[in-house]
């Protein structure tokens, strides 16, 4: 006679798999062109939004937060004449999330109006948090930039660099 | 007296002849009997998979592997010496958890890994194999998925085995959250 057992047995094991970062970048949209005034012996004021984000993109998903900075030491014009009252609003005080999961980050408060970046300002930044973990992400913004131009300043074409920098915390 | 003789001698050969014609019809009943008993079995399979190391993607994609046996080779099979009716051979996995992050969020859950094998077959002796096939995307771990199996019949001695590798997918989520993962396997075997 047979006898048939019919038990069986139960065997674990892992299955497992890592997902790696790379690093952490940021960009800015290119030039902006606010277009010409008349000379004027009055303050005049020139404005206007870029077309696309500066942005930043978090590809290292650790705790460790960082920030950025954003500056414009002044527009120079013809025979060495220079502007400095170059001033910077966010387009939206609640960073926009271009790409990722959502995470920490968050637009600098004063930004909600005008603030002068003849000196460099905190623009967009992430917290240190145990939730930054693992996340990654691309959040940016469009910020408005308005040039108040002095009275009887020279006529010419004026330019300037915004710096945009990133820091770690 | 020589005829007296004569019959008795014919009488005496008449009777040793009737001996004769007897014993010869007469037949001994014996038994001939011999037992084949039953040895054990085993199965060769795996357990764990290493589905590697990949850079973050914000799309979603799959990461796949095949499964390496205890022998070395990629085939899994059960030798069964030991005649039972019917088994079969079950994976499961549970979620797959980011360790580094221990957010639930960042989970890949069970129904995001399946499971692929062929029709496997009946390598070495007599048996009923089980009818028995996978595919990625569309058999999902969550429960038991059954690789292979014996069909029929009890006394049955034969090895059946699966044609080529037993694979594994893992359907990462768009955005798939940095870190180490690790979920929990669970193959179960008859037990010969």
């Amino acid at each position: 006679m047979l006898f048939n057992f019919l038990f069986a047995l139960n065997e674990e094991g892992t299955i497992s798999l890592e997902i790696t970062g790379f690093g952490i970048r940021h960009g800015t949209p290119g030039n902006l062109d606010l277009g010409s005034v008349e000379v004027s012996g009055s303050i005049q004021e020139l404005s206007g939004q870029f077309q696309d984000f500066f942005w930043i993109e978090d590809l290292l998903g650790r705790m460790t937060g960082h920030y950025t900075t954003v500056q414009c030491n002044g527009l120079y014009g013809p025979s060495n004449s220079l502007i400095t009252g170059i001033y910077l609003k966010a387009g939206n005080i609640v960073p926009q999330l271009i790409l990722g999961l959502s995470g920490n980050v968050s637009v600098q408060n004063s930004l909600s109006d005008y603030v002068s970046i003849y000196k460099p300002i905190v623009y967009i930044y992430k917290t240190t948090q145990a939730s930054n973990i693992g996340l990654a992400n691309k959040y940016g913004d469009i910020p408005w930039i308005k040039v108040v131009i002095p009275p009887y300043s020279s006529a010419g074409n004026y330019n300037g660099t915004i710096v945009f920098s990133l820091y770690s915390n | 007296m020589r005829k007296s003789l004569k019959i008795s001698a014919l009488v005496m050969g008449l009777f040793a002849a009737a001996l004769l014609l007897n014993n010869a019809t007469k037949a001994a009943d014996g038994t001939l009997a011999l037992e084949i008993t039953a040895g054990t079995g085993y199965c060769v399979y795996a357990t764990d998979l290493d589905l590697g190391s990949t850079g973050f993607d914000y799309t979603a994609r799959n990461r796949e592997g095949d499964f390496t046996t205890t022998d070395g080779d990629d085939h899994w099979l059960c030798v069964d010496e030991q005649g039972q009716s019917d088994w079969t051979v079950t994976l499961q996995s549970t979620d797959v958890l980011n360790m580094t992050t221990s957010n639930a969020a960042h989970t890949i859950p069970a129904t995001d890994v399946s499971v692929a094998n062929g029709q496997a077959t009946i390598t070495a002796g007599v048996c009923t194999a089980g009818t028995y096939t996978n595919a990625l995307g569309t058999d999902y771990l969550d429960s038991a998925q059954t690789l292979f199996g014996k069909a029929s019949a009890a006394g049955e001695i034969c090895t059946i085995e699966t044609p080529g590798v037993v694979s594994l997918r893992a359907e990462l989520a768009a955005s798939q959250a940095i870190g180490v993962y690790s979920g929990t396997l669970t193959v179960t075997i008859p037990s010969f």
